[in-house]
């Protein structure tokens, strides 16, 4: 982003940039009225519900017409059906220790081995004491549970936590499909473009955020979490809100199941940007000169199955750079010392 | 670093599966998302009749759900809902008996550098000059509008109401290097977006410059 650096306090005056200077001059949108939008809202989920409608009876009418051609094998072929098929919406990405999978409430547990399995609605999913899961929806959000937890898929957009802890990263992107719940039945949490964890236990209910905004409705009420924010829900259903920094080790435990970046042909700075979101620390340049080697360093390679930081070791080895960890929470990169 | 477009798409298609699926979550989202947008893009070239603009805006949710399922990724989904907009644009002006009267604007327009560049000067006494200035303010606001939500408030709050990254991160509930990072992310995005309407050649430029 080297040809991009601004000062992101320059105030509004001639000497902004192009891009401040065209944004300011163009103004703020004009909202479209009030009325308008209730209106298209109201034919566009008629519209929308009649379309889910239609694709679910024809779907069901495919199924029909399908059983009456195969009826006279169906007496063969029914001992040997595969499981009902269910789209996908997420798959495996890191398995640590025993992960089993099972495909509904009344179906067996049968140990995940697959780091690629595609995982479809409805699947329950649970890690022994030691262990823990990673896994990506087809959105691009990342679910990682804890030891020692049970959660169900409901879907690409909510996940219900029976009881552990489960960490959810769903992107800076913002975007609309990635919007994801955690239910449970202490309350539901939804995000707002976030990382985040949810411990369910008993009836211990704890909600961290590390990063963004999360919602948690419960029948007592809303309540928001911003970046920091821990809400502890006692058995009597009080609720505590105290603080936990992005960096705190607490978090650490989610980054043995990151899913990891392609980085082959790649700058330096994507890496360091992954490394900064999953450590969460920012990353300082010792130099400028360092920073621009950042933005032209190519990497090679993988980092499957690298936490960030060991991912950052294995990657600035080859390079004249390396990082340091001070006490001002940030991850330094400089060049290295020569002796 | 920039949302790229191959994963946004991917994201898109995923969307659209939900919203097949009967996730009312993602087609709220979306709803919320898109409708500004396409009204805005809707009454820009409907010479800002406000009736019309919701009409159409209204076919055009009701088509695009309907055709959904053919929506294969080829484009981001809001530049698919654009088309469906700009074909129920055309459908309706044939049902009002309308003359083909297609309002040309500027993005859709060859190049756009030396617009741009022109823009940014002190407003033009000429009336020619000020419609013109006109124009390109709605062509810069059209830009936003091509960017992902949290891309687009925060140029606002930035550059248009004048907060503070610290004002920013705040009501972000981020860190302000956080927010510092988000802002460069959409300049980027905004500085590409605008960019690319103005690789293409045969130059428009503003009516004192002959144009």
């Amino acid at each position: 982003m080297a040809a991009d650096r601004h000062d992101p306090d320059t105030k509004v005056d001639d000497d902004m940039d192009t891009v401040a200077r065209l944004i300011h001059t163009a103004g703020r949108r004009a909202e479209p009225p009030a009325e308008a939008f209730e209106q298209t809202l109201a034919s566009a989920t008629d519209a929308w519900r009649a379309k889910v409608h239609q694709r679910r009876q024809r779907n069901l009418f495919v199924g029909l017409a399908a059983s009456l051609v195969v009826a006279g094998s169906v007496a063969f072929l029914v001992a040997n059906l595969p499981p009902e098929s269910v789209p996908s919406v997420a798959r495996a990405d890191r398995l640590i220790g025993t992960v089993e999978i099972r495909s509904d409430a009344n179906g067996g547990w049968s140990t995940l081995r697959d780091e690629t399995m595609q995982l479809a609605a409805g699947s329950h999913l649970r890690t022994h004491a030691g262990s823990r899961a990673g896994i990506v929806l087809d959105t691009g959000v990342s679910v990682r549970l804890a030891d020692a937890t049970n959660v169900v898929l409901e879907s690409g957009s909510s996940l219900r936590l029976v009881t552990g802890r489960v960490y959810l990263d769903t992107g800076e992107t913002g975007h609309v499909a990635r919007r994801i719940q955690v239910v449970t039945a202490a309350g539901t949490a939804r995000d707002v473009g976030t990382q985040f964890e949810v411990l369910y236990r008993g009836e211990a209910y704890r909600l961290r955020v590390r990063d963004g905004r999360v919602l948690l409705s419960r029948d007592a009420g809303d309540f928001t979490g911003g970046a920091g924010d821990q809400l502890t829900i006692d058995a009597s259903g009080g609720l505590e809100r105290t603080r936990i920094a992005q960096d705190d080790a607490e978090w650490q435990w989610v980054e043995s199941v990151a899913p990891a970046p392609d980085i082959d042909e790649k700058p330096l700075s994507v890496l360091l940007e992954w490394v900064a979101r999953e450590t969460g620390r920012a990353v300082a340049f010792d130099k400028p000169e360092v920073e621009r080697k950042a933005s032209t360093t190519i990497l090679h390679g993988s980092i499957r199955n690298l936490t960030p930081l060991e991912a950052l070791s294995v990657m600035l080895a080859t390079t004249d750079l390396e990082y340091v960890l001070p006490d001002d929470g940030t991850i330094l990169i400089r060049l290295k010392v020569t002796r | 670093m920039a949302v790229r477009v191959s994963d946004a798409i991917h994201v898109d298609r995923a969307l659209a599966r939900r919203i097949l699926g009967g996730d009312e979550t993602a087609f709220r989202g979306l709803f919320d998302s898109f409708f500004p947008r396409l009204y805005r893009f809707a009454l820009a070239r409907l010479n800002g009749d406000h009736e019309a603009a919701r009409e159409v805006v209204q076919r055009t949710f009701c088509k695009a759900i309907e055709r959904l399922d053919t929506y294969r990724g080829e484009a981001a989904l809001y530049t698919w809902f654009c088309q469906v907009c700009r074909n129920a644009l055309i459908d309706y002006q044939r049902a009002m008996n309308r003359e083909a009267r297609t309002v040309v604007l500027l993005e859709d327009q060859p190049n756009l550098r030396a617009v741009l560049e022109a823009f940014v000067a002190p407003a033009s006494a000429q009336p020619e000059l000020a419609a013109w200035q006109q124009d390109v303010r709605r062509l810069v606001q059209a830009t936003v509008d091509t960017l992902p939500d949290h891309y687009s408030a925060i140029l606002e709050w930035k550059y248009v109401d004048g907060r503070s990254v610290d004002e920013i991160a705040r009501q972000l509930n981020v860190g302000v290097k956080a927010a510092e990072s988000l802002l460069t992310r959409a300049r980027h995005a905004f500085r590409e977006a605008i960019m690319a309407l103005a690789e293409t050649p045969d130059a428009l430029r503003p009516p004192s410059e002959g144009g």
